[in-house]
């Protein structure tokens, strides 16, 4: 009989802490490990349909009012597999398919304009430090309600240098390591090479081609994400620790369109575990997470 | 997740932490851009965004040399604007 089958079965209130936390581990266990060709497969497929509105929006086969969304929904779906990646997921440092995690890395989420190790090493110092209202450089997300937050969120990237930004450059000052360094600078030149290209597309004839291809998506994405990934798992973003820093919660759009995003409370406690999994695992980890006082809002 | 705008190295928490390196001539002139970049922004994207936005909308504009004018009017001064004041809006 499975460990997640004798959970239900079981009275969690006369196991100690230790017991609890032994059993909870040995159920996460079934969920870990194994290659995620769901998310490699994503991440491809994304990028291979965010380029290829390139040349159809280019040459006018594409109409813009039809390429902006499509690109706002590539540029959604473009973070999650480097996440995977971000952690290590697909394989680890001296695994046989390293090189497939960092591609993944580096490649998913060229349609968002942002640079992979920036991102690991600042989303580390998230988990690290997630609601810690100096060291945590999501913290910026945290609002009393959703529209309180998307209107926050327009607002900030209405600032020439918005405060995510400056968060993020802050983290990686504060890390301090030669690889954060690096990955400061890779993210400036992303930063230039991302506005050259703006500019280079704009100047030759096709600016409101980029501006739906590129940098409109890159807004209303940006801010979907930030919705989804940062604001809605870690609201109300008051509690610190391991079973309260981070929420399950029902949204009315389903798991598809939050992007897994109602199960982070298993990402927050086994970040190793492939996204794809995290539904089925919270399922089996539910009554741990009831006895552990999570915050699970209606889910 | 960062935008494409450039967050500078702080400048607020001085007295605490190591001394920095001096800044080259090159480091000085990428601080320079970044700092104008709501400029160049101004008149690299939004002047020649405007400008297509007119000559699609406006019947006739598409031959003439105004839209153009008038983009760089607005995405510079909007630009400039934005440079002085730090918000787009």
């Amino acid at each position: 009989m499975s460990a997640s089958a004798t959970v239900r079965e079981r009275d969690l209130s006369e196991l100690s802490s230790q017991e609890l936390l032994r059993l909870e581990r040995s159920i996460a266990d079934g969920f870990m490990g194994g290659l995620p060709w769901g998310s490699i497969a994503w991440a491809f497929v994304n990028l291979a349909v965010w380029l290829s509105l390139w040349p159809l929006t280019l040459s006018g086969v594409l109409p813009l009012w039809a390429a902006a969304p499509i690109a706002t929904v590539t540029v959604i779906l473009s973070y999650l597999p480097s996440h995977e990646a971000q952690h290590r997921i697909i394989a680890r440092e001296g695994e046989r398919l390293f090189w497939l995690n960092e591609l993944v890395g580096h490649l998913s989420p060229v349609p968002l304009g942002l640079p992979y190790e920036a991102a690991r090493l600042t989303h580390y110092e998230h988990h690290q430090h997630t609601n810690d209202l100096e060291l945590d450089p999501d913290i910026n997300t945290k609002s009393d309600s959703g529209w309180h937050m998307v209107v926050k969120d327009i607002g900030s990237q209405l600032q020439t240098v918005p405060k995510i930004n400056i968060a993020y450059a802050k983290a990686l000052e504060r890390i301090g390591s030669d690889d954060a360094r690096r990955a400061g600078a890779v993210l400036l030149v992303y930063a230039l090479a991302t506005n050259a290209l703006l500019f280079g597309f704009a100047w030759a004839g096709y600016a409101l081609e980029v501006a739906a291809i590129v940098w409109l998506p890159r807004i209303v994405g940006g801010v979907y994400i930030r919705f989804f990934l940062s604001w809605a798992p870690h609201h109300p973003g008051a509690d610190l620790g391991r079973y309260r820093n981070t929420r399950g919660f029902r949204s009315r759009l389903g798991n598809i369109l939050t992007m897994g995003m109602q199960y982070h409370i298993i990402h927050h406690l086994y970040p190793r575990m492939p996204l794809l999994r995290h539904p089925a695992a919270f399922r089996a980890l539910r009554p741990i997470l009831v006895a552990r006082g999570c915050r699970l809002d209606g889910i | 997740m960062p935008r494409d705008d450039v967050a500078l190295p702080s400048s607020d928490d001085s007295g605490s932490g190591p001394p920095t390196p001096p800044v080259g001539m090159g480091g000085r002139l990428l601080m320079l851009l970044l700092q104008g970049m709501p400029l160049i922004f101004g008149i690299g994207f939004v002047a020649p965004l405007i400008a297509q936005l007119l000559e699609r909308v406006v019947p006739g504009a598409a031959q003439a040399q105004w839209p153009l004018v008038a983009g760089l009017a607005i995405g510079g001064s909007w630009g400039a604007i934005a440079n002085l004041k730090g918000r787009w809006l």
